[in-house]
């Protein structure tokens, strides 16, 4: 039998309108629920669908969902609960806290909705919305160039950091040899007690990963030192002064599952691993 | 709380009420309108009974010194009757009809009036027929008086709220009541708990499964009924949102569920249980706890942070269910769901613990006060694999011989054995103050073994249901000492009617006052009280449907002259027959090859049977079988019968004129009267052995409903007249299927069995 394209358009016809009629009395609704990865999006899915009843699609970016449901037979109420008991929260529920530690390590969510008293969290994980503690104001000239030396540090840091978010090769290559020339220069001597211990200590480790990173060649190279990096630079901003501004957060999944840290500069999660493939993969551990 | 929006019309009512109750210690009246409703709770509009225009009835307050008045107006078209669960009273007031009261005629009132004598929370429901599950049942408050030695601050002083918890079915309680003892499997089937064949290979347990046969033990459950929707005040969910962030409630939980245990859980943290059954116990913090059958517990629940709400969750043990109320303002804090049970788990439990007999061994365990929870083995949540024998046991004062069986003495509590979580058991339950008796007062004991079966739903003690038994005389004032030992398969929540008895447990002169003691299958436990109210109190099984199949009792305390009952005897007779009651069942297989069918009536003891097969033309020809028999036993595996048959045939398809003692046995046009007996053997095949007046004898085999998938049923016959059949039959409906059989006589057959 020959197809004529007119049969072809009126197949295709057919199994469009049964893929999409299938929910009746269709009513439209877009809700908050938490998450990050495309883990997530997959449980909240699977929770929050049922067949001729309710569908639901979130999205990881925007962390809001579509939801599609048929309102002769149910209610967001319904579905936002399904979606809490599968561990996520959302704008009317929150999920039980067994719901929540069972999911993997990587959906683990900032639990921002939860109210601060009971919200549990790990002992070194703050809130970034909760710490907002103002800077000193009559901050001391040692603190200042101190601020300094972390900032041309940092600075090109999370250049390099953005640019891997983005898997740009290029512009983390820029952004590495910034950093290193910067190092290169980076006057030890301003920095406090603290800092310069670590700095002594490992200073030399800080050095040789960023120029191996300045070298590297493709993304995944980068990738690599870019997690030595972030963990020499951690100890050291670490032990300076906390101002509550520079976010160390983590995703459990990099290196196949030993996971790898990074310091952002916001607290919203964006993934300089996986970049767009998984990019709210990981969560604050620490606020410094 | 569902209301009808005719509430309006009692709003000036309630405001008198209200203003009634202003006053201390006085009579608070209230007037309960007892009308049909329709109500829809489970996507259909069904039958139910509101009171005063609202389902669950109103709660009920008072203050201790009050004098109760009550007048209930019963705009029904049928009797009914109010008891007031738990509360001490005249025995004219206590609501039982035929035991205390006639039933409230339609269109008449009666008025209950009794002072109020204690404090805590209680609930009332109706005594009459099958009304509770339907809607007549509502919390009663005794207030604590400020002045009361006994006040507890930081306790009595908190804002509490009455809550009861039950159960809706969209189906009519008396087809329940006959789908349960017409062994009908439909609610395994809505449960998904038949725990076939095709899903005990599934889940590599067809050991289990067919040993489970072999011990004649149709599908392990918790439940018997399956229920569509589960109540919190008559809501699957509500809220509370006038508590606030460090807000501590007092929850007044009352199980006004027909048939229903609830596990409670709370997402804000542990529950500090404060009182059960309206007396005060010393305050416990626990994970969570299961409200029996009519029990009630006070329970303080704190909201612990700003903007979020709280939810407590009331799963039905069966776990097919739950209602939530969520305690605070704002965002909905859920708590975790409890999952299904592992059905072939318990299976292998039970299996462990029958005997071939039908007795239940607890393997020396001792199980007593809800220490040992069984049920646990189902409960996918555990972290160890089976419970331990407590060692609390061994100090029960009434397990003498515990002490010398120190094999079992494994230092370990099983409240804590489910994920480091504390559970409610009776043991850790202590009065506030010493609740001991009279030393000096005359001592009765009684024992009574709890029994029934499931095969024919008969429930009873010492295998006698209330129409087997007389009232049980007790002097004014002796003390009745009572040891209760669960013999069946089931929990039985046994409702004391009139009195608190205390539940003898680790704590002594403490142990804790109760009027609902949940036993568990295999447990002993014992309980005692002063018998100081005259008048005939019930004793029963406040499972519904177990109280309709005879599982009471009636003490009879002191010469009580009754004014509402001139003729006690004919009342009691009236009682005995109601939970008696004689049920229908037929069914009819409308084949191609002609009609399969039986129509049966049946009581806990007697049956009236007769079977047809009808062919469509001479040669198939007509059968009819017709028994009247008695069961035996508390397993009612025998049943003796004597029976008539009548046959007429041409010699047609597969004739055998003679049987294979080598009798000849005349089929065409054949009347014969018989003995016989039928025996449940093993693998619930029923043998059937008559002799007829002639002298010719048949044995039959047979096995109706094996269960070969959730739906599909299997079935076969076959006899010494060389007669056969095998059968098979899909489940659509709970009044239908499609059947397709063999039959030596009649050939092959495809049709439709209708069943009712």
């Amino acid at each position: 039998m020959k197809l004529s394209p007119y049969t072809v358009v009126m197949a295709l016809t057919l199994l469009a309108h049964t893929t999409f009629a299938q929910i009746k009395n269709s009513k439209l609704a877009t809700v908050d629920i938490n998450g990050n990865c495309g883990m997530c999006k997959s449980n909240i899915e699977k929770a929050g669908n049922k067949d001729n009843e309710a569908t639901v699609v979130w999205n990881s970016k925007t962390g809001q969902a579509s939801i599609t449901y048929d309102a002769t037979k149910t209610d967001e109420d319904a579905i936002l609960k399904r979606i809490a008991l599968s561990g996520y929260d959302n704008e009317r529920y929150l999920a039980p806290d067994e719901a929540y530690s069972a999911l993997h390590s990587c959906c683990q969510y900032e639990r921002t909705q939860k109210s601060d008293d009971t919200a549990v969290a790990p002992a070194e994980h703050v809130h970034g919305a909760s710490n907002t503690a103002a800077k000193p104001t009559d901050a001391e000239p040692a603190q200042v160039s101190a601020a300094t030396a972390l900032d041309k540090l940092m600075l090109p840091y999370v250049k390099l950091k953005n640019a891997l978010v983005d898997a740009n090769t290029q512009q983390a290559a820029l952004a590495a040899k910034e950093l290193d020339d910067n190092l290169r220069v980076f006057d030890s001597q301003a920095l406090p007690a603290e800092q310069l211990t670590v700095w002594t200590k490992e200073g030399k480790n800080l050095t040789q990963a960023v120029a191996t990173l300045r070298a590297a060649q493709s993304i995944d190279l980068q990738r690599q030192q870019f997690s030595k990096l972030s963990h020499v630079l951690y100890k050291f901003v670490k032990a300076g002064k906390k101002s509550g501004t520079i976010y160390y957060q983590f995703c459990p999944m990099y290196n196949d599952g030993k996971g790898a840290h990074w310091l952002s500069e916001k607290s919203a999660v964006e993934n300089p691993y996986y970049g767009s493939e998984m990019l709210s993969c990981g969560k604050t551990v620490e606020t410094l | 709380m569902w209301t009808l929006t005719s509430a309006a019309k009692w709003l000036p009512l309630l405001f008198f009420c209200l203003g009634v109750n202003a006053y201390a210690q006085q009579t608070v009246r209230y007037d309960l309108y007892v009308k049909d409703t329709l109500v829809n709770f489970a996507g259909k509009e069904k039958r139910a009974i509101a009171v005063n225009g609202q389902l669950p009835m109103p709660t009920l307050s008072f203050t201790e010194g009050d004098t109760a008045e009550i007048i209930v107006h019963n705009m029904l078209k049928e009797h009914t009757s109010l008891h007031w669960h738990g509360v001490w009273l005249p025995n004219k007031e206590d609501g039982v009809p035929h035991l205390t009261q006639q039933p409230i005629a339609p269109g008449t009132t009666h008025t209950y009036r009794f002072p109020i004598i204690q404090n805590g929370t209680y609930w009332y429901h109706s005594h009459s027929g099958l009304q509770e599950q339907i809607g007549m049942y509502g919390s009663m408050l005794f207030k604590k008086r400020q002045d009361d030695p006994t006040f507890r601050k930081g306790i009595d002083d908190l804002p509490s709220v009455s809550v009861v918890l039950s159960e809706w079915t969209n189906m009519n309680p008396h087809t329940v009541d006959r789908l349960l003892h017409t062994g009908n499997d439909w609610f395994s089937i809505k449960k998904n708990t038949v725990q076939s064949y095709a899903e005990a290979i599934a889940a590599k347990r067809f050991k289990t499964k067919l040993t489970n046969e072999w011990k004649r033990m149709e599908a392990m459950d918790v439940s018997d009924v399956f229920y569509e929707q589960f109540l919190i005040n008559g809501k699957a969910e509500q809220q509370l949102s006038q508590f606030k962030r460090r807000d501590k409630v007092r929850l007044r939980i009352a199980n006004g569920g027909a048939s229903s245990y609830f596990w409670l859980t709370y997402a804000g943290g542990k529950m500090m249980v404060v009182a059960t059954d309206g007396n005060d116990v010393e305050p416990v913090e626990v994970d969570r706890l299961i409200i029996g059958g009519s029990e009630s517990y006070d329970i303080v629940v704190e909201v612990p942070a700003a903007n979020t709400s709280y939810e407590l969750l009331a799963t039905a043990e069966d776990r097919t269910g739950s209602a939530s109320l969520f305690i605070g303002e704002g965002i909905k804090q859920l708590t975790n769901r409890l999952h299904r049970l592992q059905y072939f788990e318990g299976m292998q439990m039970m299996n462990d613990m029958m005997k071939m007999n039908g007795d239940m061994n607890d393997m020396g365990m001792d199980m007593s006060l809800q220490k040992m929870d069984m049920n646990a083995v189902m409960y996918p949540e555990r972290l160890k694999s089976a419970p331990q024998p407590s060692s609390a046991d061994t100090k029960n004062t009434h397990s003498d011989h515990a002490e010398a069986d120190s094999q079992h003495d494994h230092h370990q509590h099983t409240q804590q054995t489910n994920s480091g979580k504390v559970t409610l058991n009776y043991n850790m339950l202590r009065a506030p103050q010493p609740t001991l008796l009279d030393s000096l007062a005359q001592i009765k004991t009684l024992r009574f073994e709890l029994t029934g079966n499931m095969n024919r739903y008969v429930w009873s003690m010492d295998n006698r249901v209330l129409s087997e038994s007389d009232k049980i005389p007790v002097k004014q004032g002796e003390i009745l000492r009572i040891t209760l030992y669960n013999n069946s398969m089931m929990r039985h929540p046994m409702h004391l009617h009139g009195f608190d008895f205390r539940v003898l447990n680790e704590n002594g002169d403490y142990s804790p006052m109760k009027n609902v003691l949940d036993i568990m299958p295999m447990e002993t436990n014992v309980i005692e009280f002063a018998a100081d109210r005259d008048g005939e109190w019930f004793f029963h099984c406040h499972i519904l449907y177990h109280m309709m199949a005879g599982m009471n009792r009636v003490f009879k305390v002191g010469e009580y002259k009754n004014p509402l009952l001139p003729n006690p005897e004919k009342a009691y007779r009236a009682l005995q027959k109601e939970s008696n009651m004689w049920h229908f069942m037929a069914d009819n297989d409308f084949a191609t090859n002609g009609n399969d069918g039986s129509a049966m009536l049946q009581n806990a003891r007697w049956s009236v049977g007769t079977e047809w097969r009808l062919g469509y033309n001479d040669m198939h020809g007509y059968e009819v079988e017709t028994h009247v028999g008695r069961y035996f036993g508390k397993m009612q595996w025998l049943m003796p019968f004597v029976g008539f048959d009548w046959r007429y045939r041409r010699l047609g398809m597969d004739e055998h004129e003679t049987n294979i003692f080598g009798q000849t046995n005349k089929k065409d046009d054949r009347g014969a009267f018989s003995l016989g007996v039928m025996y449940t053997l093993p693998m619930l095949v029923n043998l059937q052995a008559e002799v007829y007046h002639d002298g010719i004898v048949r044995l039959a085999l047979m096995r109706e409903d094996i269960p070969i998938s959730r739906r599909l049923r299997a079935g076969f016959m076959v006899n010494t007249d060389r007669e056969y059949m095998v059968d098979l039959r899909y489940i659509l409906h709970k009044n239908m299927g499609i059947r397709s059989h063999y039959d030596s006589d009649m050939g092959f057959g495809v049709g439709l069995a209708i069943n009712y």
